[in-house]
Parts: structure tokens; sequence; C-alpha cells
């Protein structure tokens, strides 16, 4: 809908309420395209730089995926059942969760890094909220609804800008992102082939989004046929459904689709109750499954085209419950991983047990805006999107 | 009043019910005002449960799983078993209703106070919670409220039995806040607190699957939430909930999201539509008539605003055309694939729906699965249900909008419905 149709369809409005809110939302879209076109380099020629994220859904508990080693008394105290004795030491009075152990030869070999106590100002606690928080790169009392890759991504005229293997968008959404989510390629291109191609404009937002689907999954199956013949990667794949998505990212990777971000889930981070077990669980498959996506892209030689990167919603309460769990919390910390990445290194400040914020919970070191501000301008070379945060000397 | 058009009584039909049934539609035009089918609609309304399934009582549920581990594993066979009983109980209820408002409704409710059978793991206790729904879908809200936060569903669902005296759990009391009444931004943290404390020592007993009051694990201290305070229990956290203007018009706001379209609700009208719902003592039946009756409601450019889910596209269609293209087994797999797995929400805050529902992925499955609903076996069986009316008037029965690929005729009937079952205009409500 252009300015002169959008003009009309107001008039034709019964209520003169709806349209501040319309003409809010029309103008704010437009400086933030004028911005994106202004501002877009496209990567050089021959670079690649892909970006897996992989979302830890539900709030992972920072505090026991790196554990305080030295001065422990606060953190056994605030972790009577849950306290982890068998941590991994990386230096720094700091150990990863013993289920982390396959990371660990990354670690040592330099193609791994943390960032500590991650978070944001006013931080929020519920998943939903706290979600959008990351996935739009916005603050705590501001909403924004296109994903933060569509400010970070380089210019890209042609074919897809991310994939999802899971579902919905998230932080790839947004009118600016070319995107798409599917169980896997094999059954997308095989069903891609049934739908209708339309061109077609509509001023009704629902029709306009399901043509707009059309359209995308006729490109995208285009890009992503040479990806179901892959078979070079399966090898280092257990069957899991963790492992299985990962192996479809590499496929992809491999099949050379050209997409630029890709993103997988695991879930199951909510743990109010019995975390122990479940928690220990989750490190091992995340262990696991990156563990097996490194040995892949190495051995597909694109090891140092690709930077794999975590995050969650939220750490969680320091105090764990009475029901062997965790409540929701706030800064947590987050992994980055690949060939480029400076790695064997703790960035950010540890989380700090004897400073807490005023719901007793740990006060963020590092905003998560600033690792975005880092993918944007030295992994893709853009200028930073988010100027008040400085980028980390990761990459 | 305003007299009912045939794209009106169409556009009522196709937001409050499930498909556009062709005798309803003409029972609808025979009224003279809209006033009077939304009148007429809302009557069709059946508070009771019709023949809820049998399951497992739950002291046996209960027995097994204090059983050892051989117990567990028979428990957990017969409640994987039961789920999919309960599943395709309710799939059936939505095919074979005479009110499918009713169920619209019941799903209404389903997607706003949300349990799932993958977290409660107690069929049982679903099919309970389902029955309060139905019983005060068109009833009255705070009753509603009240039974809900005390559901056992709802109460394991959200951690609510573990929430005690010395170690609150601030899920339930969280949600209750945030999703359930008053809405995101509406309360401070401290209140979240405070509800969490308020609530403390409400629980389930297991063998009877009946909420109790564990006094001795309620913290009896004094609590300030939103403005007031005393020695609060989650009583009287409800009723200081419901004294807040919020409340209604969250729920109101969730009517525009559901009836009207997908775009951010107008404050003014959602302040209307609260105070028509608190002035009524939150009878749900005053809001709905409200909404209804809306200009808003009836607006030209909000026909097609909507999308359908799979459940409306899937029993949408079978009940349009009255043919069983699928079975109750395949909805419920297809339902879940499409992301509406019916009594196992996402998360707490339900479906997103609208278009959430129509991602690459999930477009691709409807594609695949209208092509087998209007196979030629299947299209051929419902052409023989096919009203008898012209070509124009088909195309204003199935689509809420203009077509988008122009329809062809030259070949047939059955080519032209099918044309219009493949335009993307299908998948609007």
């Amino acid at each position: 809908m252009n300015r002169r149709e959008f003009a009309q369809l107001a008039a034709l409005m019964p209520f003169s309420g709806l349209v501040p809110n319309l003409v809010m939302a029309e103008s704010s879209v437009d400086i933030e395209k004028a911005r994106e076109l202004s501002t877009k380099k496209p990567l050089k020629d021959g670079d690649k730089r892909i970006l897996v994220l992989v979302e830890l859904a539900g709030g992972n508990d920072g505090l026991n995926t790196l554990i305080p080693l030295t001065k422990r008394a606060k953190y056994e105290e605030y972790r009577p059942t849950l306290k982890q004795m068998n941590a991994i030491d990386i230096g720094g009075g700091i150990g990863m969760h013993t289920s982390l152990k396959k990371l660990f030869p990354h670690w040592e070999a330099g193609d791994m890094s943390w960032i500590q106590s991650v978070g944001y100002p006013k931080p929020d606690r519920s998943h939903f909220r706290s979600k959008d928080i990351w996935e739009t790169a916005s603050s705590s009392d501001q909403q924004r609804t296109d994903g933060w890759l569509s400010l970070a991504l380089p210019k890209k005229d042609q074919g897809l800008h991310g994939v999802v293997v899971g579902s919905g968008l998230g932080p790839l959404s947004g009118a600016e992102c070319r995107a798409v989510a599917m169980h896997d390629p094999k059954t997308f291109v095989n069903q891609a082939k049934l739908v209708e191609r339309v061109n077609y404009k509509s001023s009704n937002p629902s029709l306009a989004h399901v043509i707009d689907v059309q359209q995308q999954l006729h490109g995208a199956k285009h890009l992503l046929e040479r990806s179901v013949r892959v078979r070079s990667v399966d090898k280092f794949f257990r069957p899991s459904s963790f492992n299985n998505n990962l192996k479809s990212v590499a496929k992809m990777i491999v099949g050379g689709a050209g997409v630029m971000v890709y993103k997988v889930t695991l879930s199951g981070f909510d743990t109010h109750s019995s975390q122990a077990v479940v928690h220990q669980n989750l490190m091992s498959y995340l262990a696991e499954g990156l563990d097996s996506f490194a040995q892949a892209m190495k051995a597909s030689h694109l090891w140092d085209d690709v930077m794999i990167m975590t995050y969650s919603e939220f750490g969680r309460s320091i105090k764990e419950n009475l029901s062997g769990g965790t409540d929701h919390g706030t800064a947590a910390p987050q992994l980055v991983m690949g060939g480029k990445i400076k790695g064997g290194e703790l960035f950010g400040d540890k989380a700090d047990l004897n400073n807490l914020d005023s719901q007793q919970d740990l006060n963020y070191s590092t905003d998560f805006r600033s690792i975005y501000a880092t993918v944007a301008e030295n992994w893709w070379g853009q200028d930073n999107p988010w100027e008040q945060h400085t980028p980390i000397a990761f990459i | 009043m305003n007299p009912i058009k045939f794209s009106e009584a169409r556009h009522l039909l196709s937001r409050t019910g499930m498909g556009v049934e062709w005798k309803v539609l003409q029972q609808l035009i025979n009224q003279p005002f809209r006033e009077e089918a939304v009148d007429q609609l809302i009557k069709t309304y059946s508070p009771q449960t019709p023949n809820p399934p049998r399951l497992t009582p739950l002291y046996k549920m209960d027995r097994l799983n204090k059983a050892g581990a051989r117990g567990k594993k028979v428990m957990h066979n017969v409640m994987m078993r039961e789920n999919d009983v309960l599943k395709k109980w309710w799939v059936k209820q939505m095919l074979i209703t005479t009110s499918p408002f009713t169920e619209r409704m019941t799903l209404f409710w389903h997607n706003h106070f949300t349990s799932s059978l993958a977290s409660v793991k107690r069929p049982q206790l679903l099919l309970n919670q389902n029955k309060l729904l139905r019983q005060f879908g068109m009833g009255n809200f705070s009753a509603m409220l009240m039974y809900l936060t005390s559901d056992p569903a709802m109460l394991l669902y959200l951690d609510g039995d573990k929430n005690i005296a010395g170690s609150p759990n601030e899920n339930f009391a969280r949600e209750l806040l945030e999703l359930f009444t008053l809405g995101h931004g509406h309360y401070s943290e401290a209140d979240v607190k405070a509800a969490a404390l308020a609530f403390t020592g409400w629980g389930v007993n297991h063998a009877t699957g009946k909420f109790v009051f564990r006094e001795d694990l309620h913290d009896g201290g004094y609590k300030h939430f939103l403005g007031e305070s005393g020695n609060l229990n989650g009583n009287d956290i409800l009723k200081i909930i419901l004294k807040q203007p919020r409340t209604a018009e969250h729920i109101a706001e969730k009517f525009w999201k559901s009836f009207v379209n997908l775009e951010r609700p107008n404050p003014r009208v959602i302040r209307q539509w609260g105070k028509v719902f608190r002035e009524s003592s939150y009878e749900i039946s005053a809001l709905m008539s409200e909404v209804l009756k809306s200009d808003v409601f009836w607006a030209e450019q909000n026909r097609g605003a909507l999308i359908k889910s799979p459940i409306e596209l899937m029993v949408g269609t079978m009940r349009t055309f009255p043919h069983r293209s699928l079975t109750t087994k395949d909805i419920m797999h297809t339902s879940r694939i499409l992301g509406q797995d019916l009594f196992d929400p996402p998360n707490v805050k339900g479906w997103e729906g609208g278009k959430d529902w129509i991602s690459t992925q999930s477009l691709l499955i409807r594609t695949s699965l209208q092509q087998k609903m209007s196979r030629d076996a299947n299209i051929r069986a419902m052409a023989r249900h096919f009203p008898k009316v012209s070509p124009d008037v088909m195309k204003q029965w199935l689509l809420p909008r203009e077509p988008v690929l122009p329809p062809q005729h030259r070949k047939g009937e059955l080519w032209y419905v099918q044309n219009l079952m493949f335009d993307p205009g299908y998948q609007l409500a």
C-alpha cells in the first residue's frame, strides 16, 4: 500500500481513532527502510560468512553453564542441590558444565569463546517479551517488530537471507528479510512443487502475507534443490532431533544454498522443577550437536566461513526453588564458535553473586546488542546499527 | 438495525462457526437484521459437554504412577493412548455439532486459559478443564476465572501446586497477570511476587484430581498487591484483578484479534467494549454481542482480514462440503503438524495465530492437504451437495473476497470449485 492508497483507505474508515496508529506504523517503517538502503553494503565477492544461531529456548541456567570454581560459598548457598561439583576448568576461576565436555577440544583449539553475563537493562522475566527483545534488539520499554538481522545483514539482492529449521522466523522476521522456516530441506523441496505462482499486490495484510509466502516458496525451492542430494555430512551426526536439524543446516551450507543465516532451536530450558537431570541432558545435546556440526564443516573446508552463536531469552534465578528447579532470571553467558573466532577467551565480566539487582538476580555486564554489533561490523563488514553498543573482540 | 446481506451472513458465519454451511447461511439470511442474526447465533451456544470420552480414572493412574518403573510405563502407555482419544473426541464434536459456535468459543477459551497434555500428563484433567471452558464459555467471566485458576490441570501446568510458603513458585502468578487478566505492562514485579505468595498452598489431590487448599503451605503474611494490602489470599487477588479496567480490556483485545482483524486494536473501541463487559458484571455473552454488533466487525475492509486456523481450514472445509474427505485421525495429526495441536498449545501464551498460521512450512502442508481433500473422488462426492446457484454466488459463498487467481469455469463446476479452494483467499476468514 503506498501513501495515496493509504490516504484513500483511511478516508473510508468509520472511526478516526485508527488512523494515527497506522500513520505511525507506516512512517517508522519508512525511516528504517531509508536507513537500510543508505548504509547496507554487499559482502566481498566470494565471501560466505554464514551465521548459525542456536536458540536455547526457555531460559538457560547460565550459572550452571559457566560455573564459579573459586569463592564458591555464595554459589553453594544459593544452589544447595543444584550446585555443580565437576565443572571443566577453563581458567579465570570458571568451569564449564561437565556435560559440555565435547566442546572442550574446540575451546582448547581456539575455535570457541564465551561472552559472560549477557543481558540488558531493566530485564523482563516474561518468556515471550524477553524473546521478542532478543529477537528484535529492542530495549525493555520499546516495541519493535522486525528481527535484528534485518538491520545487521549485508546487502543481498537475490536469494534467501535465512533458513529456520523449526518454526517461526524469530530474528529473521520482517519485510526486509527473505527467510523460510522448514522441517527439513527434502520435505520442503518436494512440497514446494505444489504451490501456485502468484503475482498480485493486496492492501489486505493477511492476503498480502499469504501471497508473499507463496512467492518465497518458489524462490527457496530453487535454491535448496541441490542440498537435498548432499550426503557427505551424514556420518558426523548421530540421530536425534537437535542433531538432525544441525545436519540439515550442514547440508544446505555444503550444498551451496547461499543462505547467510540459519537458525535451529534446542528447547526445554524452562527448568522450574527437577532441573539437575534435565539441564545435564540439554548441555550434552548441545555439546554433541555443535561438535558434530564443527566436524562436518571442517571436513568440508567450510569451518572458516561459519560462525555459531547461542542465545537464550534469559538466565535463571540464582536461588534454586524447592522443586529442585530455578525460576526466570536475568543475565547469562553466550557461546560463539567457528574457524575465525578468537577462541579460548572469556569476554565480559563473570557473574557476580555479591552484586545483585533489586530482584536479587544477576546484573548484566555485556549488552546483547554489543554482540549483534560485532556480528554486523566484524563478521559482515556493515556499519554498526546499534551505535551506542561497542563491538566485542571475539572475531 | 441493519438488514443482512448474503456477504454479511457469510462473514458472520465464517467468523463464528466452522466453515460456511449453505443451509445455515440460508437461515441467517432469513433473519431481517444483522442484530437478530447475532442474537440468534449466541443463543445456539451450549454449555453442556457432548458425549465426553471415558478415560481411565485418576486414582488408577495415580496408583500406576506409584507402582515402580513398570507401573510408570503402563501409565505412560495409557496416557499416550488416551491423549489421542481426547483429541479425536474434540475433533469429532467439531465435525458433528449442531452448534459450531460452541466449539469455536471453546477453542477460543482453550487458547486463553491454556494447559497442555504434554505437561499435565493427565488426559482426564484436560477433559475436566474442557468441560469448564464449555460451561463458562458464554457465561460469566469472573466465575470462569475463579474456576479456571483453581482447576487442577491449570495448577499442574503452571506449577501452582509447587507454589508453597517459604519457597514461592511465580510461574502461575505471572501468567495469571500477564496472559489471563491484566496483560503485560499493567503490573509490577512486586505484584507478581505478592500474587505468588497469596496463591501458596493451592494444590491438587492426585488420586481424586480435585483442588485442595493446604493451609499449612499457605503464606499468611501481609501482602501489597496493585495498591491494596492485607493478609491477601488467592481469591482476594482475583477480586482485585477484576476491579481493574484493564482485565476487561485485555479480554476485549483478544476478541478483536479473534473476530475483527490482525491489526492493533483501536484503543477507543477497546475501552468501549471493556466498559460494556464490566457493566454487565463480566457476562461474556454481553461482550460477544457488543463485538458482533459493532461497526468494526462488519466493516467492509475487515472481510477476509483474518487467517484460518488449521482447524478452521480442515473442519471448516468438511462442514462446508459435507463429505468425509479426512478422518478425525487425519485432522488430529495434520493440525499438529500445522501448529495447532489440540490440548497441546506450544506454550502458556497459546497459539499466536494470525500470520503465524501461514509460514512457508505450513503453507506447503496446507496446499498438499487441500489437494488431498479436493482429489477427484472427494470433490465428486462433495459436488452432490453443491447448491444449485450461479458461479458468481458460488464464488461469494466460498471466498471472503474476490479471487486472486481468476477461476476457470469453462471446464465445469468441479474444476471451478477446485480453483476457488486453491486461491490464496481460501486461507482467509
